[in-house]
């Protein structure tokens, strides 16, 4: 939407948001390589490990977009042949942030098993400053032009950075920037959390990541990745992590002696979380209810499904480091 | 067959608002770009001579409301004096007036915005551009935009006099054909349909189904018309989007504009092109709020509004 900042350095160009973001991913590497250490992972391991995941988070990321809006990449005239040029330029359309995740995690999970590591192990390391980088590139992502949602009524909302006057003075709501605070807020819970089981903490940031995000996804106006008006495919992705993630936690749960009933009834219970809240996107879309009510609605939905997995891994924990228990395999 | 008081009648209305189009001239106005989205002048708080009626030299509009078959019809009657007049406008112009169509832009926001940024006099939604499983061929201002055509839905196509055709059940070689010999002319080209009525007569079947645009459901309709030359009409139907407890069928509102072309004109529409009903439907021109102030209103069930990607805004040359 905004005019994109460009920097040019004799012929070659690149926008201001593409550098920001490649120094912070390389200073997100370079700080990763401090806390891997410790696990026995060399900087250059470590750097490796990066950059394969990075490679493989932009690939998929891109992947994902273009064959959902496989239309988009066709010749506009003829609609016959696939435009190559468009789709390796990342410009048009941009990434898909669920391609992106799973490009994350299959590189760290290929990079790991070559180099004979736990991968469990770096994704729990990763997890926290993994938080704290998305949100950086949230906070910067109006530098693309994108992350800006409707206009902002109240005044008390209208400063900057939460609100960004368009090109007709106008206050609208910077989503991005509160994205990156609830990133930030995600990262602070789960660094707060003490666990101590392998993977525990990565299905915590997930968890939190997922619930977080639905919401402002919703939020957007700008050029947003849709299957069909109401329905987003980033939204589709954040709830098909959360029901990955819960299905390792009841996993985890099982091995800790949680009751087929209880995981039962809390996934009966997590379907219907989901359930409501595509009723609600379906009745932004739909029906003439107050919008602040459906998200109002869809918020406390969310806070309580990420409580009820939270809830679930600490407890998890805690029966873990009962006495009494018998042992069980830590795997996540 | 129309009756003689029916016939009488619509000739008494076509004259009386040939009345005031006959002031309408282009003289001493500058046409707009029709290959930019450049935005157009403002319309003159003054020109609104009622929340139904704005006109000055270059623009007549008149807002009309009723019911037909005990659903509340919302329409508008334009007449322009320039085809530049006609334009279409992405969503990204209500935040950035620089911003032009791409085939990659999704972005979305209230109709009442679009309109805002185009200076509109009028407007209303286009054929949701974005969602290109439904919307398989575009062009905006003279940009071709997509060609995808399946043969699913009708094509209109807009050429730079202003004069629609259709392209019927387009495919993608028909398209392709088509603008082989035609690009030059080509000014705007939508992707929704059907076509309702053709030279005054409505041309859906009794037994038309269509689950793209749920045809035989009530729902809210739009619908664009040309009467004639640079002379047009936007016609609404109010429905339910979520229960389809009412409004009209794709049948019923092709009954409806064959109906109410006679209103405008003893032969009736030219073409009736239905465009993306629902919550989609938006018909947006100015009118006064509680404190006086002229603002855009969604005119046509404003208790409903969807985000829309695309509008078409009916605009002055005034400056």
């Amino acid at each position: 939407m905004f005019d994109i900042p460009v920097l040019s350095f004799g012929e070659f160009s690149i926008t201001l948001y593409a550098l920001l973001a490649a120094v912070l991913c390389l200073a997100a590497a370079v700080f990763l390589t401090f806390f891997l250490r410790r696990r026995g992972w060399s900087a250059g391991q470590t750097l490796l490990c990066c950059g394969v995941a990075g490679f493989l988070g932009l690939l998929l990321g891109r992947a994902l977009y273009c064959a959902v809006r496989i239309d988009f990449f066709l010749d506009p005239e003829t609609g016959e042949s696939i435009h190559l040029p468009s789709v390796l330029d990342l410009s048009l359309g941009g990434i898909c942030i669920t391609g992106v995740i799973a490009g994350l995690f299959l590189g760290g999970w290929l990079i790991s098993k070559c180099l004979k590591k736990d991968p469990v192990g770096l994704f729990d390391i990763a997890a926290v400053p993994g938080l704290v980088l998305f949100a950086l590139l949230s906070f910067i992502e109006p530098l693309s032009g994108q992350g800006y949602g409707p206009v902002l009524t109240l005044p008390v909302f209208c400063w900057p950075p939460l609100g960004i006057q368009n090109g007709f003075g106008e206050w609208i709501l910077s989503v991005s920037f509160l994205e990156g605070l609830l990133l930030l807020l995600a990262a602070g819970i789960v660094s707060g959390l003490r666990l101590h089981r392998d993977g525990n903490r990565i299905l915590s940031a997930l968890v939190l990541v997922s619930c977080f995000m639905i919401i402002p996804e919703s939020l957007r106006q700008d050029d947003v990745l849709q299957i069909f008006v109401f329905a987003r495919v980033t939204q589709l992705g954040y709830c098909a992590i959360l029901i990955i993630s819960a299905i390792l936690i009841w996993r985890n749960s099982a091995r800790s002696g949680m009751s087929g009933r209880a995981i039962a009834l809390e996934a009966l219970l997590l379907l219907i979380h989901i359930a409501i809240l595509v009723a609600g996107e379906f009745a932004l879309d739909k029906a003439s209810w107050p919008d602040g009510l459906v998200y109002l609605v869809m918020g406390l939905i969310l806070i309580g499904t990420a409580w009820l997995l939270i809830h679930r891994i600490c407890f998890t924990e805690k029966k873990d480091q009962d006495p009494d228990k018998p042992s069980v395999p830590q795997q996540a | 067959m129309m009756s003689l008081s029916r016939r009488l009648s619509a000739l008494l209305l076509a004259g009386l608002l040939m009345i005031p189009f006959s002031r309408v001239s282009a003289e001493g106005l500058t046409p707009l770009d029709m290959d930019s989205t450049a935005i157009a002048p403002a319309p003159k708080d003054e020109n609104y001579l009622s929340d139904h009626e704005y006109r000055d030299e270059s623009i007549h509009v008149v807002i009309d409301e009723g019911e037909y078959d005990g659903v509340h019809y919302t329409c508008a009657y334009v007449k322009i004096a320039d085809p530049s007049q006609l334009r279409t406008v992405p969503a990204a112009q209500a935040n950035n007036p620089n911003a032009g169509f791409s085939n990659f832009s999704t972005n979305a926001t209230l109709g009442r915005r679009i309109a805002q940024a185009a200076n509109a006099v009028v407007a209303v939604n286009g054929d949701y551009i974005s969602i290109s499983k439904i919307c398989h061929i575009a062009m905006r201002q003279g940009q071709q935009i997509r060609n995808i055509g399946k043969g699913y839905f009708d094509v209109l196509v807009i050429n730079r006099d202003g004069d629609f055709e259709i392209l019927p059940q387009c495919t993608l070689k028909d398209y392709s054909a088509y603008y082989e010999t035609h690009a030059d002319s080509m000014y705007q080209s939508f992707c929704f349909g059907p076509v309702l009525v053709q030279d005054g007569k409505s041309v859906i079947p009794e037994n038309y189904r269509d689950n793209y645009i749920i045809a035989d459901r009530l729902s809210q309709r739009v619908a664009l018309c040309q009467i004639g030359p640079l002379e047009y009409a936007i016609i609404t139907c109010d429905g339910d989007a979520l229960t389809y407890t009412f409004g009209m069928d794709i049948l019923q509102f092709s009954h409806f504009c064959e109906e109410f072309g006679t209103r405008y004109s003893p032969d009736g529409f030219k073409i009736a092109y239905n465009l993306d009903g629902g919550n989609s439907a938006t018909l947006v021109f100015k009118q006064r709020d509680a404190d006086g102030n002229l603002v855009y209103q969604k005119l046509n069930m404003p208790e409903r509004e969807r985000d829309l990607a695309d509008m078409i805004c009916f605009v002055t040359l005034v400056p």
